[in-house]
């Protein structure tokens, strides 16, 4: 038996919080449950009706809400998040998407999550909510391992703050098929380049090649200030090769995953 | 588009025309009951407790308390099974575990309750205890003498050898051979509907809804593990959510039998997908070794074709499996000089069965993939050499040497593709490539047989009534598995009758009902079980013309007439006729290979786009030539043309159910790929069109042979986009990105 709440206000879920799993659109936990994984108490978050609104763009920040649908996200962005958009196109399928939620998707802390890379790659915090209040977490700190957040019992995901990019950003993923795909690798990026070709304020992220989202700086620091020639795409790929940790599982071998998080570098510099 | 020789006036008033499926508005507003929705008043919940080791022995097995759990009806075990083996081949698999486990999720006892969660909970309280032995994994390794026996007969479950001519002296003599081993990976069959149904016991009787391929053949399992005559069970299996050769075999039947007459109420078993996925039939891993020798004008001089099968834990349809790879392992070409080595092994992975295609897919992948090597060799172009050695009418086969019958069009199929504007422009349209994307164009093409071949005394029934109304109802032969054959029959009979298709009721899939016509497989259906109809409905004219009624025919009339003199009721049967000329081969070959007279064919062309940096592909187009006698149903065909690319195309390039050491690891849908709405790419069918002198007005079946073409054309398409040779499948990102790094290097 699964017991369910369903808070409909802000204000019950601040009183029910902590005792039970939280559940948004329920694509990936229900999955886990039929697979077996014990889940005796939910909160179901997605009859709350005073949440922040799905986008609010305010001085160069996206504020998004960690609640609503990624459809939604992404109608109410209207192209500001190249990245974030990319990623959405190739999330799940439509129909996740109008269940699934970016706080799902965060807190659920899989290393191929395929919302988490653009926001890491775009310095976006979450606000996190709490019988304390709130307070603000990097999104690259959010995740400390598989299904392991910096989340307390009794916390929840209310906002992602994401700065707009000042000049490109962008996502690419590897899947075993179209859609509906869960990882092999995905890289998001950011960076400006100056009148001579260089790159400035490089930041990489890359899904399911470490136990959480991981930065390249190995590759970062390749690439800064630099235009990327031929030499520097080989040394950048070469570096980000060097920055990750992935794994064999049934979608790739290590191998395949460490090779091509470089090659999809070189495809992102190249065309 | 439809080309071919067939004369305009044969194409009659239902023939020839595009019919929607007879159920496709109930199926897609969701009126349709499917038999795993069935629910009868009083009915139980069967649950089927499954052992979680792919290799050992049964040692403890206690019910005791899952007999107390609340809800629980009965909980019946191998000693509850009055003959406890079965196997539609080869008898080597029991109803319930008694002491060997040979697969992962072999069954050990049945459960019924009142709910579903009391069922499961009781499944869970059955106490096994198991000793694990070391699995048997590779089907090399199988045949070693030290390897754990599967079967008192080792693990050899069946070895098919032929030679026609010396090979060994034809490829000595070749100008190139080509020696390639090649590797193709177990496919599931992903129907929508799992399998499942609901049974009944009354009076001695049992009425079992199951979907099922073979209603006929899933009654004699049922009569035979229970011990009691066939005409005390009734199988009624439609309609069904998906079949592909998933459906043809396996002991649910039976277990819903054990279970109803144990409770003597309704039961109702559904299979999870993961039961599905762990237990299921699969197609066949093959490693092929092909030896294929042409000359300098890339004639094909000999094939030697040597085949080792992962049959898995049970025989299911190995044996016959391996019989159609031989005979389709020279490919729809002409050679003098072949031979075949087959031997399917016993192995703790997934069960080797029935699928769509039936052991060609595999044995085509290698023999088309060897040409293109060789045409690069003796630097010709693959398709050309794919041209001159195609079979035409009237040739000795290339393994067997009988005689092609006078209906095969192979050549006008490879004719309709070479002519087809994406081969045509495919020079202009490589040179558009851009972005990381490369782009490639290739051709594959295939042939299988149509029904079980010779020997096997391939037959199929109808029964025809008319009403004193002048109705037409009509039982219909091998059932509707999901390929709309039923409206391909009402087509036949409306015209062999000069009636309207609206006139005949077809009824099909109830052993009640239908004469035995065997299996909804082989691509025999529309072609034995159509001649079945349309003998019923020539007798039934023959009936009516010795009335003397005048035309245009009163129907009711003649019905009245009929039934006055007790002629109502019309039984047919319809022999499919074997190979005519046999060739070198004796009367013992028949038997032994079972040769086909009639083949269909198919002949595709794709062309893809492959990512440089990652090896991902994308599939932009697939145009398919089938050689289809004449299509009685066009847009039947054109939707089994369209679905067999479709799996075709996740076979070559994503499906991949993978096992370690027996254990699946690709057991849901989250890691076994296949095709998405987004992974489709443009299709186009080409009708290919002739007539077939056996066939119901001149058809053939195909709704096999346009599977076979996919991932040869898509393998070819690779090679001409990155020069790289494909020869294990699927030709997944990571194998893909390894060969060009590889080729790079």
């Amino acid at each position: 038996m699964v017991e369910l709440a369903t808070p409909t206000t802000i204000e019950e879920l601040r009183a029910l919080a902590g005792s039970g799993r939280l559940i948004a659109g329920g694509t990936d936990i229900l999955v886990q449950m039929r697979d077996g994984r014990d889940e005796p108490s939910l909160i179901d978050v997605s009859n709350i009706a005073d949440g922040a609104p799905a986008v609010v763009i305010t001085a160069g920040v996206a504020e998004l809400s960690a609640m609503a649908p990624i459809s939604a996200i992404v109608s109410g962005l209207a192209g500001r998040l190249p990245a974030v958009a990319a990623s959405a196109r190739l999330f799940g399928s439509l129909q996740i998407r109008n269940r699934a939620t970016f706080g799902g998707n965060l807190a659920n802390a899989s290393p191929a999550a395929d919302m988490v890379p653009p926001l890491v790659a775009a310095a976006a915090h979450v606000v996190v909510e709490g019988p304390g209040g709130s307070r603000q977490v990097p999104v690259a700190e959010l995740a400390t391992g598989p299904g392991r957040t910096a989340l307390g019992p009794d916390e929840w995901i209310s906002l992602i703050r994401v700065p707009l990019p000042e000049g490109e950003d962008g996502f690419l993923k590897l899947g075993g098929r179209s859609a509906m795909a869960i990882s092999i690798v995905s890289l998001a990026w950011r960076w400006s380049r100056d009148e001579d070709g260089a790159l400035r304020g490089v930041r990489l992220a890359l899904g399911a090649v470490a136990p959480t989202v991981v930065r390249a700086p190995g590759a970062e620091a390749a690439l800064e200030g630099r235009a990327p020639s031929d030499d520097v795409v080989v040394a950048a790929v070469e570096a980000l090769r060097g920055d990750i940790a992935p794994i064999d599982d049934v979608r790739a071998s290590a191998w395949y995953r460490r090779e091509v998080a470089g090659d999809l570098l070189r495809e992102a510099l190249e065309t | 588009m439809v080309i071919g020789d067939v004369d305009a006036p044969t194409l009659t008033r239902s023939v020839g025309r595009a019919m929607p499926a007879r159920d496709a508005v109930d199926v897609a507003t969701g009126a349709l009951e499917f038999l795993t929705d069935k629910t009868l008043p009083d009915m139980v919940h069967g649950k089927i407790v499954r052992v979680d080791i792919p290799h050992g022995r049964l040692v403890g097995l206690d019910t005791t308390a899952a007999r107390a759990m609340p809800g629980v009806v009965a909980v019946l075990t191998a000693s509850d099974v009055p003959r406890n083996i079965q196997g539609v081949v080869v008898p080597d698999r029991p109803v319930l575990i008694d002491g060997r486990i040979r697969q992962l999720g072999d069954p050990v006892a049945l459960v019924a309750a009142e709910t579903l969660a009391e069922a499961e909970a009781a499944a869970a309280a059955v106490s096994v205890e198991l000793e694990p032995l070391p699995a048997v994994s590779d089907p090399q390794l199988a045949l070693d003498p030290e390897s754990p026996r599967l079967h008192q007969g080792g693990n050899l479950l069946m070895e098919l050898h032929h030679e026609r001519g010396d090979v060994e002296t034809a490829l000595a003599n070749a100008a190139v051979v080509v020696d390639e081993v090649f590797h193709t990976q177990a496919q599931e069959h992903v129907c929508l509907e799992p399998g499942g149904g609901v049974g009944v016991y009354t009076n001695g009787l049992f009425t079992i809804w199951i979907g099922t391929q073979y209603p006929g053949g899933t009654q004699q399992d049922v009569s035979w593990a229970l011990g009691v005559e066939p005409d005390d069970v009734r199988i009624i299996s439609t309609p069904m959510g998906g079949a592909f050769g998933a459906k043809v075999d396996g002991p649910v039947a039976i277990f819903l039998a054990l279970l109803a007459k144990a409770t003597e109420r309704p039961v109702r078993i559904v299979l999870t997908r993961e039961e599905v996925m762990n237990t299921g039939t699969k197609r066949h891993p093959f490693r092929v070794h092909t030896r294929l020798g042409l000359d300098a004008e890339g004639g094909i001089v000999a094939v030697a074709t040597d085949a080792l099968v992962d049959a898995g834990p049970y025989a299911s349809f190995s044996p016959a499996v391996l019989k159609v790879s031989g005979e389709t392992s020279t490919g729809p070409y002409r050679t003098e000089t072949a031979s075949f080595r087959g031997r399917a092994v016993y192995t703790n992975n997934g069960n080797g069965g029935g699928f769509r295609g039936y052991g060609v897919p595999q044995v085509a992948f290698a023999i088309e993939t060897a040409i293109l090597e060789g045409a690069r060799r003796l630097g010709l172009d693959a398709v050309e050499v794919k041209r001159r050695n195609m079979l035409r009418p009237g040739d000795p086969h290339g393994l067997y040497g009988h005689i092609v019958g006078p209906s095969f069009r192979a050549t006008e199929a490879l004719d309709a593709i070479v002519g087809h504007p994406w081969w045509r422009d495919r020079e202009e349209w490589k040179q558009q490539a851009s972005g990381p994307w490369l782009r490639g164009t290739g051709i594959g093409a295939a042939l299988k047989g149509c029904g079980y071949g010779s020997g096997r005394g391939d037959h199929a029934g109808a029964r025809l009534a008319i009403g004193t109304d002048g109705s037409i109802t009509i039982w219909a032969g091998p059932n509707h598995s999901g390929t709309g054959v039923d409206a391909a029959y009402a087509q036949v009979a409306a015209d062999t009758l000069g009636r309207p298709y609206e006139d005949i009721d077809i009824r099909v899939g109830d052993t009640e009902l239908v004469p035995e016509s065997g299996s909804s497989a082989a691509s025999r259906s529309l072609y034995v079980g159509g001649s079945a109809v349309m003998t019923a409905c020539r007798e039934l004219m023959a009936r009516i013309d010795e009335l003397g009624l005048e035309a245009p025919i009163d129907w009711a009339e003649a019905g009245r007439r009929l039934a006055e003199a007790g002629r109502a009721l019309v039984e047919a049967t319809f022999v499919a006729p074997d190979v005519e000329d046999l060739g070198p081969l004796s009367a013992a070959d028949v038997e032994r290979y079972s040769p086909h007279r009639v083949y269909g064919s198919a002949v595709q062309v794709a062309r893809i786009e492959i990512n440089r940096y990652t090896g991902e592909i994308a599939v932009r187009g697939v145009a398919c030539a089938v050689d289809c006698g004449v299509a009685v149903n066009p847009a039947g065909v054109i939707g089994q043309t369209e679905g067999g690319i479709i799996q075709g195309l996740g076979w070559a390039l994503m499906e991949d159910f993978k096992y370690e050491d027996g254990v699946p690891q690709t057991k849901s849908l989250e890691t076994y790929l296949i095709p998405t709405a987004g992974d489709i790419p443009e299709l186009d069918t080409i009708l290919v069109e002739s007539e077939e002198e056996s066939g119901p007005f001149g058809a053939k079946g195909i709704a096999e042979v346009v599977l076979v073409p996919t991932a040869p054309a898509i393998v070819a398409a690779i090679h001409d986009a990155t020069g790289v040779t494909v020869d294990r499948l699927p030709a997944s990102p990571e194998a893909v990105y390894r060969l060009m790094r590889e080729s790079a290097a």
